[in-house]
């Protein structure tokens, strides 16, 4: 007996290796290029892409794997900037600590969130995200003998050299990916995508669901708020600007456009948007409506995005059967 | 017999309809138990709160012993009394063998142990050629398969089934029914909801039917589907 198959709409893979590896040598491949004589300026636009990619990675574990709608990455990272600048500019703590800090106190925020928000259904979490990250933007910008405003905090470089921040924010986005190919080849990961599929179904058949969703978002909210940490050190201020919710928008589309649910996508996607960006600048404000465009194509045209179309086709022309059978080997090889 | 089950004037009412109305009826351990009743008569309901997914109103569900009224469905369904969708619920993303593994390791399975169980499912319900396929690319009926042999990861206490066989073909019908019929004699515990009679006569040799949110008719299935009450519920008063 033969299984029926639908070669035409197979998802990608998304704890692939193939994704994984190919997201590794996209990094390995960018590492050599300051050596290679790339400008500062060009050096600065691959840095903040790898930010954004940390960014749109955890909110991808958060819409792409889990379901889950949140609109505070940019607010998560703008927290964690402020905790690490608030640590080095009144108690003078060495942002070795101070970064960390900034993750542990994201993910505990994102932990009470989580706890408050995620046993009910429906847009809570998004209207709840949406509002905190707000808050902390107008308490950022208006606490000015705290946090100085607009005009923000100094905190100190890390390194001396644009190079350094280069290369640290590549191995960030590496690990960063690992951690979550690792993670997603677990049961969590199952149960992430259960959650995702059919969060009644998975309930009714032993998932704890509450208790996974709430996992996701303070393991996203705590990798956001480290982002931010880093981020703060790099561009040595730290202002409200970080928390803007057209951040958060900027994030999702390039999760959208590089392939949500994959884990190559959203490093894809920042790349192409942020890169690409710098080249629109030419256009001036134009370029503020070129993306909003290219999202609502890729949304009604190619849902699952670039990374997504590509494996789709890859996997219809290699095979239906090979694809497949490497896809669960994968899952079950990892778990 | 000891009693596995045992469900006391359960109520649930949305807004102004009851829907469920002071239903009480205790299940045996190993008993497969019919669940009948014309649409709306709150069989689904009753499942929904036996499951964990609708908190009753008022009333008592206990499963060996233990108040399971409160609990969350997941606990629910962790404690042993697990849950089939009258409209398919599967994981239409993930690929058959995914979504047994899920099934499996949430109720407490390993690797291996739940690998084991799935393909030993898939082979018994003889969907086995379909491990890797998406369960996007099933059937309605491969679909209904799935989702029941995900119920049977872990042997449960009681399996609450709700319509199983509508909308299958004839040979997976017999097939699940097989399978239902095989497990029920080395213990297995049933609530089978359906509106197969021939199914249900064949496979209950209990029926309890419900009407309007009530307990109708509760006893062995023949003598419920002769009695008149049961009769005007499904053809109504006029009926000759």
């Amino acid at each position: 007996m033969a299984a029926r198959v639908s070669s035409l709409r197979r998802p990608a893979a998304p704890t692939s290796r193939t994704q994984l590896a190919i997201a590794l040598l996209m990094l390995a491949a960018l590492a050599p290029l300051p050596t290679l004589g790339l400008e500062i300026y060009w050096q600065g636009v691959v840095i903040t892409s790898l930010y954004y990619a940390m960014l749109a990675t955890n909110w991808n574990l958060l819409a792409g794997y889990t379901g889950l709608f949140s609109l505070a990455p940019a607010g998560f990272a703008m927290l964690g900037a402020y905790v690490t600048a608030l640590l080095w500019t009144y108690a003078g703590v060495s942002p070795l600590i101070g970064i960390p800090s900034g993750a542990i106190v994201c993910a505990v925020v994102g932990l009470i969130i989580g706890i408050l928000t995620l046993r009910l259904s429906g847009p809570y979490l998004a209207l709840t995200t949406l509002a905190l990250a707000e808050i902390l933007r107008v308490i950022a910008l208006n606490s000015f003998d705290i946090t100085r405003g607009e005009i923000g905090l100094e905190v100190p470089a890390l390194f001396s050299h644009q190079s350094s921040y280069y290369y640290m924010f590549i191995v960030a986005v590496g690990c960063l990916l690992i951690g979550l190919h690792w993670l997603l080849g677990k049961p969590c990961g199952l149960y992430l995508r259960a959650i995702r599929n059919d969060e009644t179904g998975a309930r009714a058949r032993g998932v704890r669901t509450v208790f996974w969703k709430v996992f996701a978002f303070t393991i996203s909210s705590g990798f956001c708020g480290l982002a931010g940490a880093l981020f703060a050190h790099y561009v040595i201020i730290v202002s409200p600007s970080i928390g803007h919710l057209l951040v958060t928008g900027l994030v999702m589309s390039m999760v959208v456009l590089g392939g949500m649910g994959t884990l190559l996508g959203p490093l894809v996607g920042a790349l192409l948007v942020n890169v690409s960006s710098e080249y629109l600048r030419a256009a001036g404000d134009y370029q503020h409506i070129v993306f909003p465009i290219i999202v609502i194509v890729f949304a009604r045209f190619c849902r699952e995005g670039l990374v997504g179309r590509i494996a789709m086709m890859f996997n219809a022309r290699a095979g239906v059967n090979a694809a497949r059978g490497s896809r669960t080997t994968e899952v079950l090889a990892s778990s | 017999m000891s009693d596995l089950i045992v469900v006391e004037d359960l109520t649930k009412r949305f807004g102004s309809l009851v829907a469920v109305d002071g239903v009480s009826f205790t299940i045996g351990e190993g008993e497969l138990v019919g669940f009948l009743g014309p649409n709306g008569s709150g069989k689904t309901t009753v499942l929904n709160m036996m499951s964990g997914l609708l908190r009753p109103d008022a009333g008592r569900i206990s499963l060996s012993g233990a108040n399971v009224g409160g609990m969350t469905a997941d606990r629910i369904a962790r404690a042993g009394m697990i849950r089939m969708f009258q409209l398919t619920r599967i994981y239409p993303e993930m690929t058959v063998i995914e979504n047994l593994l899920t099934a499996g390791f949430a109720l407490g399975l390993d690797k291996r142990q739940a690998t084991e169980r799935a393909d030993e499912l898939l082979a018994d319900l003889k969907i086995l050629a379909y491990r890797e396929a998406f369960a996007s690319d099933l059937s309605g009926g491969q679909q209904k398969l799935l989702e029941f042999a995900c119920c049977f990861m872990k042997a449960p206490k009681i399996a609450l089934l709700d319509e199983p066989f509508a909308a299958i073909h004839p040979t997976m019908r017999q097939t699940l029914a097989d399978y239902v019929r095989g497990t029920n004699a080395a213990g297995q515990a049933y609530i089978l909801v359906s509106h197969d009679m021939p199914i249900v006569i064949d496979l209950c040799p209990r029926a309890i039917c419900l009407a309007a949110g009530s307990v109708l008719a509760d006893g062995p299935t023949d003598e419920v589907l002769r009695e008149p009450a049961v009769i005007e519920a499904y053809l109504g008063p006029n009926h000759s």
